[in-house]
């Protein structure tokens, strides 16, 4: 078995695992409706486990992991029923679905017994690589949970309301702040987080917007 | 075999383990582990009833009586209604040493051939 030291995880462009979202969402969400539902395709459609584990989160501070025999991934128990947290779950399904579709290869060469032990190799990855590999996940979990066409069609319904209440200036003077306004009614139809939405529109080259 | 058969009936309901077992007020820890086979699935009839229920299981349908017999036999119990009839119960012995592959003995064959045409 190889040392956590030895962990590597190659760059991957972001057209790849933006194409492995959409392939993977084709695959396992062809209705194509909003919000994505993650804990179906897990549970149901990928047929791997959920496996609710009592205080990941308070413990060790892990929302969820991808078992590394790809049998199913550990979510924090609280998170999990709390109706609360249904996004953020979504997110964090999505995000460990990345590193199923990503890093498969990475994780059959390790062997990680609990959560613990996958706190403690996470602590021990070197930082670059630790870096590619939490990036890699939350790209693929973004482009899967929000398809870029939708994106758009909200952005526009967004952008008009904001031209309605005469705020259109404002798009090219403070993009930022028209963002941070328009993101928490964005973000509903995805069932992500304003972050996430916010995020997604960066990386899409979406804002700010082009007239 | 309990937690696959229920685990496959939830599926094919197309109902969530968070959405099961907060229907049924259980551990969704505990009963991930029921299904993955890591925990013994539980004996209390009620219990057992009420999944029956949430999978739409009619009472005393072939399924009921298998979830019923699967969640016994995890456990390493017979189950209750075999217990209660003396004559299946005499023949057990019979029949574990036929699954052994073991030859029953002249007499248990009488027994089972009666047994069999319903006579015995």
């Amino acid at each position: 078995m190889p040392e956590t030291s030895d962990f590597e995880c190659p760059y991957i462009p972001k057209e790849q695992i933006w194409q492995k979202a959409e392939d993977f969402r084709a695959d396992f969400w062809p209705e194509d409706t909003l919000p994505v539902d993650m804990e179906k395709i897990v549970e149901r459609r990928m047929n791997l486990n959920i496996e609710p584990e009592h205080n990941l989160l308070s413990e060790l501070d892990i929302d969820a992991y991808l078992k590394v025999d790809l049998t199913g991934i550990i979510v924090d128990h609280d998170c999990y029923m709390n109706e609360k947290f249904i996004n953020r779950l979504r997110f964090s399904l999505a995000h460990e679905i990345g590193h199923f579709f990503l890093h498969k290869d990475i994780y059959s060469s390790f062997s990680i017994v609990d959560s613990s032990a996958w706190k403690e190799f996470m602590k021990n990855i070197p930082d670059r690589e630790y870096g590619f590999f939490e990036y890699q996940a939350n790209e693929f979990a973004g482009r899967a949970l929000v398809p870029r066409k939708r994106l758009i069609l909200e952005m526009e319904s967004c952008l008009q309301k904001v031209q309605e209440i005469g705020l259109i200036e404002l798009v090219t003077k403070d993009p930022a702040a028209i963002l941070s306004s328009i993101s928490p009614t964005l973000c509903k139809p995805f069932g992500v987080s304003d972050q996430v939405i916010e995020r997604r529109v960066e990386r899409e080259g979406l804002w700010p917007p082009k007239y | 075999m309990f937690g696959e058969f229920i685990k496959s009936l939830r599926i094919k309901k197309d109902i969530g383990l968070r959405e099961f077992c907060r229907r049924l007020s259980i551990d969704a820890s505990n009963w991930s582990k029921v299904e993955r086979g890591v925990l013994a699935p539980p004996q209390d009839k009620d219990k057992l009833n009420q999944i029956a229920e949430v999978l739409n299981i009619e009472k005393s349908s072939a399924l009921h009586n298998e979830l019923i017999d699967k969640a016994s036999i995890d456990a390493g119990i017979i189950p209750k209604d075999i217990l209660s009839d003396q004559e299946t119960l005499n023949s057990l012995p019979m029949f574990f040493r036929t699954v052994r592959s073991e030859k029953p003995t002249p007499e248990e064959l009488e027994k089972l051939i009666k047994k069999i045409r319903g006579d015995g």
